[in-house]
């Protein structure tokens, strides 16, 4: 006979997987771990596979050991409390200053001129745009594309602005000037610390 | 019946808020970096100044004919557009923002459609300065039409509102029209359509959609039946999902040094990064691109970019962040004046989604340091919480010489008045 029964079985070249050709393209080995741990240990291979990223899985595993705070174990027993149904929202200084947030500008005092009405050099004063000025109102308004908040004034549609300090002299409006109510000022806003 | 709102000008009303000053005056708003004109008001474009046009093609006329020029001033906008939509959707069950100065509304069932009209351009303007054109018609293609005409013919004020209007004025009012003015023809469709005689929006309207939809595509035989009056494509609630973020610009100044490029490089990925996590997505790669400029005639171009997959799909800055900085490593050449340089992230997808995508990803949250800085950052400053290498105010930042200040978004920028 010849030798073609001993080519049958045992080591063939090529065949089988190649060498390190597996997804982490290196030899790999069975180990056992805890059940409860796999996810952690497959997702510090997934991360290790991106270089610099050393510092990211520590920072992972360690916050994943977070100790609970103390509240946040809930009473499984015991007297309700009796303000539970009483609870009703938190105080909102937004809901109480504005009405209209869309419309709602911010504008900063510069300057006395508004002192008796009590608004001080420095402080923010809430503008609605959305409103309609009229006579008695504290408004933003422009003069030839400058910007002053005063108290306004109208008699038989005439305008006059006027301050809240006797230092200040009123404005009067007439035709040639570029006149326009921007907003009213519906609060002021001050901070003492 | 749909409505189209659109703010006129949108970016020069909003300077003009907080300035009366430029109201009746010629002012333009640059691009980033304060290259190319973006906005005009109504007085610039009478002089003759084109959307698009480069800052120093036009330094000439700016002088002689005094016009205001400023820069971009986003967060002024952005702010002031927010508002502007809060207040258009109390006006139908159904608004689709479509741009950062229009939006769809869904006016189906309302009666008194031109009053609507007339009162929303009443409110933009009360409230908060802004001019805005309304258009109303069956579809949003017409809508966007009807717009167009309230915007070019000053005697309609504004509103125009094609239910109110007899067919055969409205087919008299359309083969006036270019058909590329009709949204969703592009200049290169309309002049293949003028070859086949289709040259007015009422050619186009009346051409036959199967013809059409053989020589041209689907999309355009569409755009047929909209302007027919059948609606194909619906008002689009939700904001649809980017498919790719991009964060890049153009620098003030061109860099050569490796370590600058890593700042601008950590700042855009941590831009990049933020934006996908608000609209709760995952990335799968990052692009890396830079580039010297194409202009300069001294020295030679050099632009190159690398796409590389993040491990798993993540929004989490570390993360991104370590993978580009690979990249800016592999494309980066010495002695070359870089004047740009961005980063993509693409393949997004839903975070919830995410989880199908392969076992391990439904245990890999962001890590939590990720979310820290977001919620310090959203809480005080935009930049108070920073990787080391994100400068504050970095030597290659934009050139804004002329921006206003942002009087909605910041303390120390309010407006200030005696």
């Amino acid at each position: 006979m010849n030798n073609n029964k001993n080519a049958h079985g045992g080591l063939r070249a090529g065949a089988g997987r190649k060498l390190n050709s597996g997804i982490y393209g290196e030899a790999t080995k069975v180990i056992r771990v805890p059940e409860s741990k796999v996810v952690d240990i497959q997702r510090y291979i997934i991360q290790s596979q991106s270089e610099n990223v050393a510092d990211i899985i520590k920072t992972n595993l360690s916050l994943s050991y977070r100790p609970l705070d103390l509240f946040e174990h809930k009473v499984p027993a015991g007297f309700p409390s009796p303000a539970d149904d009483h609870i009703e929202k938190k105080l909102d200084l937004n809901d109480y200053l504005i009405k209209q947030k869309e419309a709602t500008f911010f504008v900063r005092i510069k300057g006395d001129s508004m002192i008796d009405a009590g608004i001080h050099d420095n402080d923010i004063v809430i503008v609605d745009k959305s409103q309609k000025a009229s006579n008695g109102d504290i408004v933003l308004a422009s003069i030839d594309g400058d910007f002053t908040v005063k108290l306004l004034s109208s008699y038989q549609s005439k305008y006059r602005l006027l301050a809240a300090n006797e230092k200040y002299k009123p404005i009067e409006i007439n035709e040639s000037m570029q006149f326009e109510v921007w907003g009213v000022v519906t609060g002021a806003v001050r901070k003492f610390k | 019946m749909i409505a189209l709102v659109d703010v006129n000008n949108f970016y020069v009303s909003c300077e003009r808020l907080f300035n009366p000053k430029f109201l009746n005056k010629p002012v333009i708003v640059l691009s980033n970096n304060d290259g190319c004109v973006i906005s005009r008001s109504n007085e610039a474009k009478l002089l003759g100044i084109k959307m698009g046009t480069p800052l120093f093609k036009i330094k000439n006329i700016i002088e002689s004919s005094n016009i205001t020029v400023l820069s971009s001033n986003y967060a002024l906008y952005g702010d002031l557009s927010n508002r502007a939509m809060a207040l258009l959707r109390p006006y139908s069950n159904q608004q689709e923002v479509y741009s950062i100065d229009e939006c769809f509304l869904d006016l189906s069932g309302t009666q008194g459609l031109f009053t609507i009209g007339q009162n929303i351009q009443k409110q933009l303007w009360q409230y908060l300065g802004m001019p805005v054109c309304v258009g109303i018609a069956p579809t949003k293609t017409l809508a966007k039409l009807a717009n167009f005409c309230a915007k070019k013919q000053p005697k309609w004020s504004g509103v125009f509102d094609f239910s109110g209007i007899s067919n055969t004025r409205i087919e008299s009012i359309m083969r006036e029209i270019n058909v590329a003015e009709v949204w969703g023809v592009g200049s290169k469709t309309a002049n293949k359509l003028k070859l086949i005689g289709v040259n007015s929006v009422l050619d186009l309207k009346k051409s036959n959609a199967i013809y059409i939809k053989k020589k041209f595509s689907i999309n355009l035989e569409k755009i047929i039946y909209e302007l027919n009056g059948t609606i194909c494509s619906p008002i689009d609630v939700r904001a649809p999902l980017k498919k790719q973020i991009i964060s890049s610009r153009s620098f003030g100044h061109p860099i050569r040094k490796y370590n600058l490029l890593v700042e601008a490089i950590t700042t855009f990925a941590s831009t990049a990064a933020f934006k996908s996590r608000k609209q709760g997505t995952l990335a799968e790669y990052v692009t890396v691109f830079i580039s010297s400029s194409p202009f300069k005639e001294t020295s030679h171009f050099y632009q190159n970019n690398v796409t590389l997959k993040l491990p798993y799909p993540t929004s989490d800055l570390k993360l991104i962040l370590s993978m580009a900085l690979q990249g800016v490593k592999i494309i980066y050449k010495a002695d070359i004046a870089y004047v740009k340089c961005g980063i993509i992230l693409s393949g997004l997808m839903d975070s919830s989604r995410a989880q199908e995508y392969l076992w391990p990803t439904k245990n890999i949250k962001q890590s939590q340091l990720t979310q820290v800085i977001d919620d310090i950052n959203f809480k005080f400053d935009k930049h108070s919480l920073r990787l080391a290498t994100q400068p504050i105010n970095p030597v290659w930042g934009m050139r804004q010489s002329r921006k206003s200040q942002s009087f909605t978004t910041s303390w120390d920028d309010l407006l200030l008045v005696n």
